[in-house]
């Protein structure tokens, strides 16, 4: 029955991290939040060294616990094992609420955590949150959704027992943004994506995920509107269960950062001559520096590896740089493949990309790797690009290429921020190519 | 609560970390040079255990790690065995490895397939090299047995060649860097030894096949690598000497005195060594004196052990104090920082360990990582040697560190300036001057504060330290 089997099934791909990855990534975005692995000895390990050389601020290895799940525990049940690290820890560590992350061998066992969710938080007197999501078929950007979405629909339970909550009516709440490290990358976003809001006269309290207190997510039921960027689209539908939810599209480049703008308004209530008049001013202050950064960049060829929002967001960027795409790498599978990348950029950015451009799709390490350089063969596709943007996974699949690579995405572990440096909205857009520009010229550029 | 299992734990890593073999496999085998393809026989949430990043994966052929990617449905429905059976055919006709090594991982354990079997059969249908391995997080180990079950593994297949082995040295669980190798090398052969093999984590699949043909297997103890000393002494009637760690003048003078003995050399091993020899001797009596200039006092280091779950064979050695002979002769006061449980069972436990190995350095337990910063006050210590990753309690305290990494603190002669320079630049950095002590939010609060040493803590009732 296998002999279809091939050795790109047997890959381990760059989207190898899984839901259990996702939803420890999701909980290090909150920053007094806990995350028990349910778990034996090695899956809290072998997880969290993806990030802890990631985020070089905030470290991630000391918010994370694990149930140390034994044999023993397999045949007379795992929870109470369970129940005691989550009372322990949560008090040493002073935590707000604990996100219980389950690996595989307990989706196996099949074992209910309700009544164990249900007798922590009574124990603790902290909020306890278990995040459902099966590691088989589904990666990161999954476990990082159903996080959110979990605490998003807790927020709501824990005020329906309380008095009615008054709505503001400037306030919003956002939903998957992607929070992976205390750094002025990830720290930035959060900030920019503000400064675009409350250019709307909209205050976003409640962020889903920005490296804040617990405490601030309690403000998504006070807010008048929910709204939510496409890395929550694997779990829009369960928070649409609890609330109206709009999904607002990818504020990359400087059209899509405008028309980001105008969604949010127009989502919110806003007046869309506000919207107008703020996006004007913007890009009127923006215009002469990104007309610099498409000086230096127009014409170059580039290779890009992200998500699928992610990507669509920097090709559109540079498609308004004037750069030229080669090849292009959706990673990653939830957030959409090459037909979703393509859809978004004609949905929300109007930008097409040439028949001849390469496209991978949750590649294969071989995959990238065969882009080049040539090894004494016929020329390789790299080896006529200017400059090539992916994650530290890319970079090292890619070891034999000596040429300009912008390290930008999750993990990017050699390159950090020490102040904000985002790459969302009008700042982001700048800042991003910026970045472009000086990988490019500081290589020596072609 | 602790689950800590020390009756467990393996003799060679009595103060080490609990580790999933699994992991520990893949980590060791991670820098394994040689047309080795490693097929992990698992769900994906497993192989995402493995480095993507940071070139820590080293591999000849297109792929050294695939992974069977079981579904759900596969795992439930029995399918596993015949997928496994497929893989191995598929990864010998795309990249004809030497070996192919089969390892499990916790779900493919709890629904028993006989991964040993599979490859055993595919082995001999296909006339190729696989070997498997049960590995699991389910039954946590020492990181020091996985090193010794691993290293019997992959020696399995060498065979003596009839070669005269007598003068032929293996050097076994000691990793070496490339400057480092040549020293030894070089000072094997004054003793009149041939290093033949260096089997450590770098080392390429085809030395481990040439194992068989030493005479002498010298492997850090006490009691590391057991079961491959074992095969030694009785497959292949080799002799096996325990060393320490050649680290610091003192260190290295131990671990060729232990060589010549166990060789039958006549000499002064450590005069016929005097060219390497005296300069770092000179290099330590110089810092020591520019310390205390400095101090105005004997240096004062906090030593960790057990914060990593470290498969470093030199963090393995020797209890992980194996370090420990260069801060001793630069006549610093040295206090140690055990990562494990804080109760009384494992205090008595570690003091028993400690004294067994002959050390009396006062001790403490911290209980997790970010533990540490209660337990030591700023303005304690000079340098906390130790985990990088202990850099935010270290921060917090003010407190320089300066990693027990194989890459910051060589072994050898040679490597002892050097080394000793870093330990300087740490100690003199003039960056916590500037920023004060802090402490950082989501700490371990409360933690006891209990240095002692383990002739305090075993003494008799009435009876202490002096």
């Amino acid at each position: 029955m296998y002999e279809g089997l091939t050795l790109d099934d047997l890959a381990i791909r760059g989207s190898s991290h899984t839901p259990f990855f996702g939803i420890y990534l999701a909980s290090h975005a909150v920053r007094d939040a806990m995350c028990m692995c349910h778990a034996s000895v090695g899956c809290k390990v072998k997880t969290q060294e993806h990030l802890v050389y990631h985020d070089g601020v905030q470290d991630a290895h000391n918010r994370r616990r694990y149930s140390q799940l034994i044999d023993e525990d397999l045949i007379q049940g795992s929870t109470a094992q369970l129940e005691e690290e989550i009372v322990a820890f949560a008090a040493r560590l002073g935590s707000q609420v604990v996100v219980i992350d389950c690996s595989t061998p307990l989706s196996l066992q099949v074992q209910p955590l309700k009544g164990v969710v249900e007798r922590c938080r009574q124990r603790t007197g902290v909020d306890v949150v278990a995040v459902s999501a099966r590691n088989y078929d589904n990666d990161l950007w999954f476990g990082y959704a159903a996080t959110a979405a979990a605490l998003f629909r807790r927020q709501f339970e824990v005020a329906a027992q309380l008095d009615p909550p008054t709505v503001a009516a400037d306030e919003v709440s956002l939903l998957g943004m992607p929070f992976d490290r205390y750094e002025g990358d990830s720290q930035g976003n959060v900030a920019e994506v503000r400064r675009l809001l409350w250019g709307l006269g909209l205050k976003a309290k409640a962020v889903f995920f920005a490296g804040e207190p617990y405490a601030t997510l309690a403000d998504a039921v006070r807010a008048r509107t929910h709204l939510s960027l496409p890395w929550m689209a694997p779990a829009l539908r369960e928070v649409r269960q609890v609330a109206e939810v709009a999904a607002l599209p990818v504020p990359m480049g400087f059209d899509g950062t405008r028309r980001f703008v105008l969604a949010a308004a127009q989502a919110s209530g806003v007046s869309s001559q506000r919207a107008v008049s703020f996006c004007q001013a913007e890009l009127a202050a923006a215009k002469p520096l990104a007309e610099l950064a498409r000086r230096a960049l127009r014409g170059r060829h580039y290779v890009a590896f992200a998500e699928a929002p992610r990507l669509a967001g920097l090709i559109a960027l540079c498609s308004e740089l004037e750069m030229v795409p080669l090849a292009l790498g959706v990673t990653h599978f939830r957030l959409g493949g090459r037909a979703d990348v393509q859809a978004m950029l004609a949905r929300e950015f109007d930008v097409c990309v040439a028949d001849h451009v390469v496209w991978l799709e949750d590649p294969t390490p071989q995959a990238v790797a065969a882009l080049g350089p040539a090894q004494g063969g016929a020329p390789a596709l790299l080896d006529r690009a200017d400059l090539v943007v992916g994650s530290s996974i890319e970079r090292d699949q890619l070891a034999e290429y000596a040429g300009p690579f912008l390290e930008f995405g999750f993990p990017s572990e050699a390159r950090h921020y020490l102040l904000p440096a985002p790459w969302l909205g009008f700042r982001g857009a700048l800042r991003l190519a910026e970045q472009m520009m000086q990988a490019v010229v500081a290589r020596g550029g072609r | 609560m602790a689950r800590f299992r020390p009756h467990r734990m393996y003799p060679g890593a009595l103060l080490a970390q609990e580790a999933c073999s699994y992991q520990a496999c893949t980590e060791l085998l991670l820098r394994m040079r040689g047309k080795l393809a490693v097929l992990i026989h698992s769900d994906r949430d497993c192989s995402n255990v493995l480095p993507k990043t940071g070139g820590r994966v080293h591999r000849e052929l297109p792929y050294k790690f695939v992974c069977t990617n079981l579904r759900e449905d596969e795992l439930v429905s029995g399918h596993g065995g015949a997928k496994l059976r497929r893989a191995i055919e598929v990864v010998h006709e795309a990249m004809q490895p030497d070996l192919i090594v089969v390892l499990s991982t916790c779900p493919t354990v709890m629904i028993g397939d006989n991964l040993k079997h599979v490859a055993k059969k595919a082995a001999r249908d296909l006339g190729i090299r696989v070997e498997a391995e049960i590995t699991h997080g389910l039954r946590p180990v020492s990181p020091a047995e996985v090193v010794d079950t691993l290293y019997c593994l992959l020696a399995r297949a060498a065979q003596p060649s009839g070669a005269d082995v007598r003068r032929r040295v293996a050097l076994v669980g000691v990793e070496l860097r490339d400057e480092e190798r040549t020293e030894m090398f070089a000072q094997f052969k004054t003793l009149g030894l041939d290093l033949h093999v260096v089997l450590n984590g770098s080392a390429a699949l085809d030395v481990f096949l040439r194992a068989a043909d030493v005479g002498l297997v010298v492997h850090p103890g006490p009691n590391m690598l057991v079961a491959y000393a074992r095969h030694a002494r009785e497959v292949w009637q080799q002799a096996t000497a325990e060393v320490p760690l050649p680290c610091g003048v003192r260190g290295c003078d131990r671990f060729w005195s232990a060589v010549a003995e166990s060789s039958g050399y006549q000499g002064d091993p450590l005069a016929a060594m005097a060219v390497d020899r005296e300069p770092a001797l000179a290099a330590v009596e110089a810092t020591r004196k520019r310390l205390f200039e400095r101090l105005g006092r004997p240096l004062r280091v906090a030593y960790n052990i057990g914060s990593v779950r470290s498969f470093d064979l030199r963090r393995l050695a020797l209890e992980e104090l194996g370090d420990v002979p260069m801060f001793e002769e630069l006549g610093a006061a040295i206090a140690l920082f055990i990562q494990g449980p804080q109760d009384d069972d494992n205090r008595q436990r570690t003091a028993k360990v400690l004294r067994d190995l002959g050390v009396d350095l006062p001790f403490a337990l911290f209980r997790a990582p970010n533990s540490l910063q209660g337990l030591i006050t700023p303005g304690e210590f000079d340098v906390f040697y130790g985990a990088e990753f202990l850099r935010d309690q270290t921060s917090q305290l003010n407190l320089p560190l300066l990693h027990h990494h194989a890459e910051v603190i060589g072994l050898g002669y040679r490597a002892v300036a050097r080394n000793l320079a870093r330990l300087e630049a740490a100690v003199g950095s003039s960056f916590y001057r500037t920023f004060a002590p802090h402490r950082a939010p989501g700490q371990d609060a409360d933690v006891p504060r209990a240095l002692a040493r383990p002739s305090d803590i075993l003494a008799p009732a009435g009876t202490a330290h002096v």
